[in-house]
């Protein structure tokens, strides 16, 4: 059961990863790009897009976690 | 059919275009001269002279006649037939394929002379180009996970993709092409797009000084003694050779695909096949040659590279199998890699230029950084 649920867990961050936001983000855009081409659009740039985007959210999201963490560590190492 | 005027000149040709359908292509013997591939759409009979006379005329031989293929001798080059006449040029290439093979007189002595028809050099050369490109986006993929993670994973995964290939093609063979390449893109580029853009955040994270530079390999020991724990491999990464496996399994069969698609339309798929093992091995062998250098790139440098390219692929891929068309193609991986690089060095400036406004945010950096 644990060998199991290590296997779950490492497939679960072999395709989602530490940030579940990024990986629904892919794929709606991926599902946005099938349907913009599929109905004659330029689709090429849509994926670009949404790529700076969501490394941009992701990124402010984490830096935001890291201050955190740093803040709580300080507070903690105070007298 | 008694408007040819071929047929008094050139015998059996007559004959054999009584059994030509009344719509479609169909080949009638011209004697020893070659022979005819005709084409009858719409009422009109079309006329293409191959073979031993080493020229082509795409004409109508019920305006034309007989002593219009002798001028046509003249002065039409092969191959110099109007693009309605497509299906006409693909008979030549199959008539090519005969005369090279059948030892026969002429143009087909001159390239024998030579070693390798112009239309064999377009083709070896165009499988070369595309499959070298293909095989260089595979290497980087290896190259990137290799040096960065664990190489012999990596090769653990180049090794379980070949023979994959190696089955599919065996399996399949030219009914590869019918395989949904699509549907691949899409779920390789969906999941590389997600790895990249976990590598790229963390790699602009550290790079501002907002995470520790080592946390990766703690994360990676650590994910090493779960995967021993479960399945008793010592130092296998399942990361490393996930992405090396989907990376050379679907550029190798874009490989593949080239070698049918262009060998088949030319009627050579051995010599596609030469030019396409030819390009692989001199992209590995580069490989091989750069693999060193890489290792000397510092650690973070390289994860943010690899995250830069595999967002890139990712992107790329993913676009491209979700059916959006890149202007110019490949090449527009040239444009797509910078233009990422330099929206994430942008990325690290702002966010460490953040952080030195912030003096609790600094001291927090200095200590995140000097973390072992």
């Amino acid at each position: 059961m644990s060998a199991l649920r290590v296997l779950l867990a490492g497939a679960w961050e072999l395709v989602v990863g530490e940030d579940w936001r990024t990986a629904v983000g892919v794929a709606i855009a991926l599902g946005v790009t099938a349907l913009a081409a599929g109905s004659g659009v330029s689709a090429w740039w849509v994926l670009p897009v949404a790529v700076l985007a969501l490394l941009a959210i992701s990124v402010r999201h984490a830096a935001r976690g890291a201050r955190a963490v740093a803040e709580r560590e300080r507070s903690s190492q105070r007298p | 059919m008694a408007l040819l005027p071929g047929a008094i000149a050139l015998p059996g040709f007559a004959a054999d275009l009584a059994g030509v359908p009344a719509r479609g292509l169909a080949r009638c013997a011209f004697g020893g001269l070659g022979h005819v591939v005709v084409d009858l759409r719409g009422g009109r009979l079309l006329g293409h002279l191959v073979g031993n006379l080493g020229f082509t005329w795409v004409g109508d031989h019920l305006d034309h006649g007989l002593p219009v293929l002798g001028e046509a001798k003249r002065r039409m080059p092969r191959s110099a037939g109007p693009p309605e006449h497509g299906r006409a040029v693909r008979e030549d290439a199959i008539d090519d394929r005969e005369r090279r093979s059948g030892g026969e007189r002429g143009r087909a002595g001159e390239e024998g002379r030579l070693g390798v028809s112009g239309a064999e050099l377009g083709l070896a050369l165009s499988v070369f180009l595309a499959c070298a490109v293909e095989a260089v986006e595979a290497l980087t993929i290896v190259l990137a996970v290799g040096t960065t993670r664990s190489w012999s994973s990596a090769m653990s995964g180049v090794g379980a993709a070949t023979l994959a290939l190696a089955a599919l093609v065996a399996a399949l063979g030219p009914a590869l092409t019918a395989l949904p390449i699509d549907a691949l893109r899409v779920v390789v580029g969906g999941l590389l797009l997600n790895f990249g853009l976990q590598w790229l955040r963390k790699a602009i994270l550290r790079g501002a000084g907002l995470k520790a530079k080592h946390d990766e390999l703690d994360s990676f020991r650590e994910q090493t003694e779960a995967a021993r724990s479960v399945t008793g491999h010592e130092g296998f990464d399942g990361y490393s050779f996930t992405i090396a496996f989907k990376g050379v399994l679907l550029e190798g069969l874009e490989v593949a695909f080239i070698v049918l698609t262009f060998g088949a339309n030319q009627h050579d798929v051995g010599l596609a096949a030469l030019a396409a093992a030819a390009a692989v091995l001199i992209v590995v062998a580069a490989g091989a040659i750069a693999r060193a250098p890489l290792a000397r790139v510092p650690e973070n440098a390289m994860k943010f590279t690899v995250g830069v390219m595999l967002t890139s692929f990712g992107t790329f891929w993913g676009a491209e199998g979700a059916g959006a068309r890149w202007p110019g193609g490949d090449a527009s991986l040239l444009a797509i890699v910078p233009s990422l690089l330099a929206v994430s060095l942008a990325m690290v400036w702002a966010l460490a230029r953040g952080a030195s406004r912030e003096p609790t945010t600094g001291e927090m950096s200095t200590r995140a950084a000097a973390r072992p």
